[in-house]
């Protein structure tokens, strides 16, 4: 557990749109240690993607402003790094596993082909000879428990099934990744019996090798299982924060509560009434707390005035005025 | 005592690809709806879940099997389905967003099946459409909005009013839900319930969410590779659930609370991929990922067996009549 790998602090990512700025990520900090996993939980259209896309650099730079904000990667300014560097982020840093594991690998080259291709340039492996750079593949190949990694070399992406092809984005991640994986709701197009083997393998490979990981989901189920931390996100913002026992055990923000009763249980129970209204207009936000028009407990207050950060126990962060300290306001409609 | 709306008997339906081989998207399914009813239909991909879905609402031939509705046999022939059985079996699909036409308003596509089917005077259509919208507690406005300007939520509300157009009995919902978010999902299965009770609807309930499953449905059917492993009343499916596969499928869930893990089987762990359906495994198909395989099940397959009142298992380990030595550990 030394130091910190991924720093934010107050980040706001824009769109350019023809409406005007889209306010997709509003002030938001995240930091994730060595060694850690770490949870983003929220729902399609909440900036998860965007957020994680820029601590990449990956997004068009013209359609995006940063206007404040600091990303550090090991302690360097990711928004301050020339070309060379950002290379070297992508190719040694950090990396990304992404949603659909078809889209991610080339349909016109072999797996072999593109696994090679990722040794060879990430530059880790420097004066290794094809023989070599072959084991190496091979070895990532067998991590992700695949058998045969010869027929599979040679094999093209559409030949594997899903499942397999989200095991070879994971190895083509781990085998030149030193410090930080970015996985974007690896399991959502898999089926469940898939997606709970390759969550286990991910878990073990990630402690094994001492990665750290920020898993974006949308499932609370998934972030209980996998992480140490959970960032709930909502339209832009960072809602709740907190390790996964504690968020469970007390889920504080009003956010956070309609989600954890939208989850049809298992154990029965009948369903929930869901949430009231849509995501907000990232054009035109809320002026106040962006989750406001659609919260129960909402006041005057949270119309107007951003919510404060309030740790309500040891490492648990809520930013809603029911938590708030000035009561006096009437702002502490509070519930059981 | 409930009436058979749905009765399938042996449904197969297979797929040519090349000289001589098929995909057996579904091999030999039985399954009984009962009005009112809500039958879960749950499987992995591939497993043939929709095939079902489209077999029955015709738009595949049958390759083998009967289907029985109100208990008149249906015709296999895709085309020559009465008008009747048209108008009273519905189907809701998986993604709104390319099952509802574009460039139409959302008017012109409700207005359709009121006019083929004649359910209402060509001057009553308009009154017919506000009456459904608000059925699925739409504003009225909606009448004239396109699918692309409204939210993935109110597409899905549009489907199911489309549906209910033609005042069905039955309605095949093919994952209505699972392209939605969670807080989004609540709100059209609610809709969906509230219909249920409302219009004495009898649905067929396709998904591959557990967690929807156990809080819509009365009874379960488990899918895997074309044949349906259990069948059983929901209560009993998630409390003691007996085939290999269903033990698996629940150990996969990701759940959110501690009472929940406890009803996950604890032994089984996920090993595996689904075989392909063209060279289907000789014996159970469920064998080459099974843990508590025996000799017997490599070589024949088993049949479907009641081992209690409604609740049906097709597997050798848990067949009450097999010898003691063929049963899975723990039974």
């Amino acid at each position: 557990m030394d130091g910190r790998v991924l720093n934010i602090e107050d980040l706001s990512i824009w769109y350019k749109t023809y409406r005007g700025h889209s306010k997709v990520v509003d002030h938001i900090d995240l930091f994730v240690d060595r060694g850690e996993k770490v949870g983003l939980v929220g729902e399609s259209g909440c900036g998860k993607t965007t957020t994680m896309k820029t601590i990449l650099r990956v997004i068009d730079p013209s359609i995006i402003d940063i206007p404040n904000g600091k990303i550090e990667f090991n302690g360097k300014s990711v928004l301050g790094m020339n070309k060379e560097e950002l290379l070297e982020l992508r190719r040694k840093g950090a990396s990304m596993i992404s949603q659909s594991p078809m889209s991610a690998l080339n349909p016109v080259f072999t797996i072999g082909q593109q696994l090679m291709d990722i040794i060879k340039y990430s530059g880790q492996y420097p004066g290794a000879s094809k023989q070599q750079m072959v084991e190496v593949a091979k070895e990532a190949i067998t991590s992700v428990m695949l058998s045969d990694p010869e027929r599979i070399m040679e094999s093209y992406p559409h030949q594997l099934s899903g499942g397999m092809r989200q095991r070879i984005c994971i190895a083509s991640s781990l085998v030149t990744t030193r410090d930080l994986l970015i996985a974007d709701e690896p399991c959502t197009a898999l089926d469940v019996t898939i997606q709970d083997q390759i969550h286990r393998m991910l878990r073990e490979l990630v402690e094994e090798k001492g990665r750290s990981l920020i898993m974006i989901t949308h499932s609370l189920g998934v972030a209980r299982e996998l992480v140490d931390r959970i960032y709930i996100m909502y339209g832009g913002n960072i809602v709740e924060r907190c390790r996964t026992k504690d968020l469970f055990r007390n889920p504080s923000h009003p956010y956070t509560i309609g989600l954890m009763e939208c989850v049809p249980r298992l154990s029965g129970g009948g369903l929930s009434a869901g949430i009231y209204g849509y995501v907000p207009d990232y054009v035109n936000p809320p002026e106040g707390c962006r989750f406001c028009p659609r919260c129960k407990f909402a006041t005057e207050q949270c119309r107007t005035m951003r919510p404060p950060h309030v740790e309500i126990e040891p490492d648990h962060f809520v930013s809603c005025f029911q938590y708030a300290k000035t009561a006096g306001e009437g702002g502490a409609a509070g519930h059981e | 005592m409930s009436k058979d709306i749905l009765t399938a008997k042996d449904l197969k339906q297979y797929f040519p690809v090349g000289k001589d081989r098929f995909v057996r998207a579904v091999d030999g399914v039985n399954f009984t709806i009962q009005e009112g009813e809500v039958m879960g239909l749950v499987g992995e991909s591939g497993s043939g879940k929709s095939t079902i879905a489209y077999t029955v609402m015709g738009m595949y031939q049958q390759t083998g099997g009967e289907i029985i509705f109100n208990g008149k046999t249906i015709t296999p022939k895709t085309k020559g389905r009465s008008k009747e059985f048209r108008r009273e079996v519905q189907i809701v699909f998986q993604d709104p967003g390319s099952s509802l036409n574009p460039y139409q308003d959302v008017k012109q596509i409700l207005s359709l099946p009121l006019k083929v089917h004649n359910i209402v005077p060509k001057n009553e259509i308009e009154d017919k459409i506000l009456e459904i919208l608000e059925m699925v507690e739409l504003p009225p406005d909606f009448m004239y909005k396109s699918p692309g300007s409204i939210g993935g939520g109110e597409r899905q509300l549009v489907s199911i009013a489309r549906a209910l157009c033609s005042n069905p009995k039955f309605i095949i919902l093919d994952e209505p839900t699972s392209s939605l978010d969670v807080s989004i999902q609540a709100k059209i299965l609610n809709m969906l319930m509230k219909l249920h009770e409302e219009q004495k609807l009898t649905y067929l309930f396709i998904t591959h969410d557990m967690g929807v499953m156990r809080n819509v449905s009365t009874k379960i059917a488990i899918m895997y590779l074309g044949k349906i492993c259990e069948i059983a009343p929901t209560k009993t499916f998630y409390e003691a659930p007996l085939h290999p596969y269903t033990q698996m499928l629940l150990s996969a869930i990701p759940v959110i609370s501690e009472e929940e893990e406890a009803l996950k089987p604890k032994r089984i762990r996920c090993e595996g991929e689904i075989p392909s359906p063209v060279n289907l495994p000789k014996g159970c198909s469920f064998h080459t990922r099974c843990m508590f395989k025996k000799e017997i099940c490599m070589r024949e397959d088993p049949v479907m067996k009641e081992v209690e009142p409604g609740h049906f298992v097709r597997c050798h380990l848990c067949d009450p009549d097999a010898p003691a030595g063929e049963k899975k550990p723990g039974l």
